[in-house]
């Protein structure tokens, strides 16, 4: 690289780092027997402001494929548009559901192609005819790793130990669900970035489900107290 | 000559520039403005209250004119801690004095003390604008006007703060007073009666107010007559 | 090729690397917020935009219109929000006209982060969106970055803490028309009163699907508290007269003169003749939407009290000095509220001439919303 070269990529660097509201993050994805679930957070930050404490971080790319974003919320959205618009146009061809892989491929394909214009940690997750539930890592390079489960974003340092504990191979749809519940909810409680409700997405052959778990009814874990909004009515 | 002003100063807000890491100043900035303008046998000063930092307001009700005597008072604009330090040690100061000669200081004894208490600081300044006035020996009213590190000079109406550029040259344009060194002697005082003086200082300030954001709430005049030092108010836009 | 001119970035970088300052932007440091209630949306915004330490307008608008049933909310570079929420306005006038259907919220909302992530930041507005279209009500915050959320109640700008504590505190789901207003008006006071880039006067625009009503200046919150006891007046001649020079007035008119007809805009007749502060009354009395429209009398010669008579004359006339109102008429900011066709076209068609001139503006005034125009 020359010097030139350099200079603006170490200009662009420090660019993006200028306000960007970004997605402190835990962000899950766990297979289990035929199919997957994916988990998040809902906190979107601005430095010490929260500027969104019900974010959805589970971005659906096909009918049966999600995206758990980390990392720039700018960057991470956008990139999701562009990897929904080619599958939607992918599939149009291919006149079937696409595969998970080949979501994950595109994903990686953009994040390595622009890694030095973006931020952002995903993780694909899906249900297809080939592979029955899969997930796929894309890290922030442009890595691509097919994994049993991924956890992403800040929080994800505080539960890699409970989760490679408490991961089986083959859990029922619901057992894997609360396994990834549970995992989110204790990097809710020990990551400052991560925090709010907790959204789920089960993806098996037979669709979607969504589920949603206010603020106020997240489990408490060591040292949390009882929120105002748990014990009192809020007065009108 | 220039006027110094304290450098790294500057508001860091988060990401700004391409400062990756955040940088602490031992300064804020906390605005305000302070007029004077003298007469041949008054002196009107004037403050406004509210103490800011970036885009909050701390208190819309902090005085920033120290009264030493009854014809002395301090009015000191900007950094808020530095004007508490600085006002606390020429009090202190003064109360010495009086032990010592059974007097009050005149002004131009108090102007050369504020010069040298600024200037003391020269390599670590206090971050603050400040006015000294009252009335002198002669029962005439008088203005000193002060760059952070202590270069004074004596002269009819003054202003300082961040509503300096907006009021300053509307003092000019109205009052209009030569400084009193030039050659030769010119009459620098104002000539305008106590009323209208404090009518014009009242107008500036609401003037600023609109425009100035660290200029509101209310202002503070204090009037030094022969008769002592009266205080009024009049409240400024709280926006 | 469309889009920016990036010739001297290069020459500003080494400039700013040497400690040459650029230009001051007149930023909006800015309270804006938004809400959904059962009907609609409410957006809502304080007047101030500033340069540095300084108020550069004490009453800008900064809810703009982006479609008959969206509009926006801006913060930051006022350039950039000006300029960005015009763009994405055209194109989507420009996608009715090719569609034949009502603009969507969220292609609005697509259209602007995709312009702004374009940009990567550069482009600094931060938009609160809001409309009404056949899903119903939506409220969007974008970044500069380029990044959405999608609220039931949003802020932005330098106030939007101020705004939010107050949102955060007395938010309730399906509000009434009257107490989402107030909420906004509230929280946008709470920004105007505690945030330095807030100030001056509360902006309400309420969406619904039956339309808009823009109410500008909804809160005038205070005017000067001091008039000047002795103003200060320069007798004549203060300026001396270095050079006189004498220019012949012939293509010049003299816009200056009584009002002498009011029309409403919305009845498309004339409704009122008088003197022009009695015609403020007159139209404020019946909560009236119109222009009046100013003959240029002492250069005509013309004493137009009568309708014919002015209808006479304003064939004549070179230039009509042309001013709207609307029912709260305050001089400077009056404006015609927006979204409805007005049939002002049968009043103007026994207009020849220069009078087109006149309907031109009055058609480009109300295409545009643009209140600040006499």
């Amino acid at each position: 690289m020359n010097g030139e070269m350099r200079h603006h990529a170490e200009a662009l660097e420090q660019e993006l780092k200028q306000g960007e509201i970004s997605l402190g993050t835990t962000i899950i994805a766990a297979s289990f027997e035929g199919g997957v679930v994916l988990g998040a957070d809902s906190r979107t930050s601005n430095g010490n402001y929260v500027a969104n404490r019900v974010t959805d971080k589970l971005t659906q790319l096909t009918d049966r494929v999600f995206v758990c974003r980390s990392g720039s919320a700018a960057d991470t959205q956008n990139l999701s548009m562009y990897v929904q618009h080619f599958l939607h146009q992918h599939s149009m061809e291919l006149d079937t559901f696409v595969s998970v892989k080949t979501a994950a491929r595109l994903a990686t394909q953009l994040t390595y192609q622009n890694k030095n214009m973006l931020q952002a940690g995903l993780i694909v997750a899906g249900w297809d005819q080939e592979e029955g539930g899969s997930v796929y890592a894309v890290p922030l390079g442009g890595t691509l790793v097919k994994v049993p489960f991924s956890l992403g974003g800040s929080g994800s340092a505080y539960i890699y130990g409970w989760c490679d504990k408490n991961w089986r191979p083959s859990m029922t749809a619901d057992d894997c669900r609360r396994f990834v519940h549970t995992a989110v909810s204790h990097a809710m409680a020990r990551d400052g970035s991560s925090g709010g409700c907790i959204r789920t997405v089960t993806i098996t052959k037979d669709g979607c489900k969504r589920t949603f778990t206010p603020g106020s009814e997240v489990p408490l874990h060591h040292g949390e107290l009882q929120g105002a909004a748990r014990t009192m009515q809020v007065s009108a | 000559m220039t006027i110094i002003v304290p450098s790294g100063t500057g508001n860091v807000y988060a990401g700004s520039g391409t400062i990756q890491h955040p940088s602490w100043s031992p300064y804020d900035e906390n605005g305000g403005t302070c007029v004077a303008v003298s007469g041949n046998d008054y002196c009107v000063v004037a403050s406004s209250n509210r103490l800011s930092t970036g885009f909050s307001i701390l208190t819309r009700d902090e005085s920033k004119i120290i009264k030493m005597s009854h014809k002395c008072v301090i009015a000191t604009a900007n950094c808020q801690a530095d004007r508490k330090t600085l006002q606390k040690t020429l009090q202190t100061r003064h109360i010495m004095y009086m032990h010592n000669h059974g007097k009050p200081m005149s002004v131009a004894a108090m102007a050369q003390l504020v010069s040298n208490t600024l200037y003391y600081k020269r390599f670590f300044p206090y971050y603050t604008y400040n006015l000294v006035c009252g009335l002198d020996e002669e029962g005439k009213g008088a203005v000193y006007t002060y760059d952070p590190v202590g270069s004074y000079e004596r002269t009819g109406y003054s202003c300082e703060g961040t509503g300096k550029d907006l009021i300053q040259p509307v003092l000019d344009n109205q009052l209009k007073a030569s400084s009193p060194l030039v050659l030769p002697a010119e009459n620098w005082m104002t000539a305008l009666p106590m009323d209208d003086a404090v009518d014009l200082v009242k107008d500036a300030f609401v003037s600023a107010g609109e425009r100035d954001i660290y200029t509101g709430d209310v202002v503070e005049l204090l009037i030094i007559t022969k008769d002592g030092v009266r205080t009024e108010h009049l409240d400024l836009k709280k926006d | 090729m469309v889009g920016f001119d990036f010739d001297l970035c290069k020459r500003n970088a080494f400039l700013e690397e040497r400690g040459v300052k650029g230009p001051l932007l007149t930023k909006t440091g800015t309270t804006i917020a938004g809400v959904i209630y059962k009907d609609g949306v409410v957006l809502g915004a304080d007047t101030r935009s500033t340069a540095g330490n300084t108020v550069a307008d004490k009453n800008c608008e900064k809810i703009h219109f982006i479609a008959p049933n969206i509009y926006c909310c801006g913060a930051g570079t006022a350039a950039d929000t000006e300029n960005v929420t015009g763009m994405i306005s055209s194109q989507l006038e420009l996608h009715r006209y090719g569609t034949g259907r009502q603009s969507r919220v969220i292609t609005a909302m697509t259209l602007l982060k995709s312009h702004l992530f374009r940009y990567q930041g550069h482009v600094s507005a931060a938009l609160v969106l809001g409309g009404v279209d056949l899903k119903g009500p939506h409220l969007f915050t974008v970044y500069p970055h380029g990044s959405t959320d999608s609220l039931p109640y949003a802020t932005m700008g330098s106030g939007s803490l101020n705004a939010m504590a107050v949102f955060e505190s007395g938010y309730e789901e399906d509000m009434s028309k009257d107490s989402a207003v107030a909420l906004v008006a509230r929280a946008i006071r709470s920004g105007i009163f505690n945030d330095l880039g807030s100030g001056s006067n509360v902006d309400i625009c309420v969406i619904t699907k039956d339309g808009v009503e823009y109410k500008r200046n909804y809160e005038y919150l205070q005017g000067k508290t001091y008039q000047r006891k002795k103003p200060v007046v320069y007798p004549r001649g203060t300026a001396a007269v270095v050079k006189e020079r004498t220019i012949r007035l012939v293509d010049v008119d003299v816009l200056e003169g009584d009002a002498t007809e009011a029309i409403d805009f919305r009845a498309g007749s004339r409704i009122l003749e008088g003197e022009g502060s009695k015609l403020y009354e007159a139209m404020a009395a019946r909560g009236l939407a119109g222009c009046y429209i100013v003959p240029i009398q002492k250069v005509r010669g013309v004493k137009a009290a009568h309708s014919t008579e002015f209808y006479e004359a304003a064939k004549r006339m070179e230039r009509c000095w042309i001013r709207l109102l609307d029912s709260r008429d305050s001089g400077f900011n009056s404006y015609i509220p927006g979204g409805k066709d007005v049939p002002y076209s049968s009043y103007l068609e026994g207009f020849t001439g220069n009078v087109h001139t006149l309907w031109n503006c009055v058609r480009y005034l109300y295409s545009c919303r643009h209140p600040q125009v006499e």
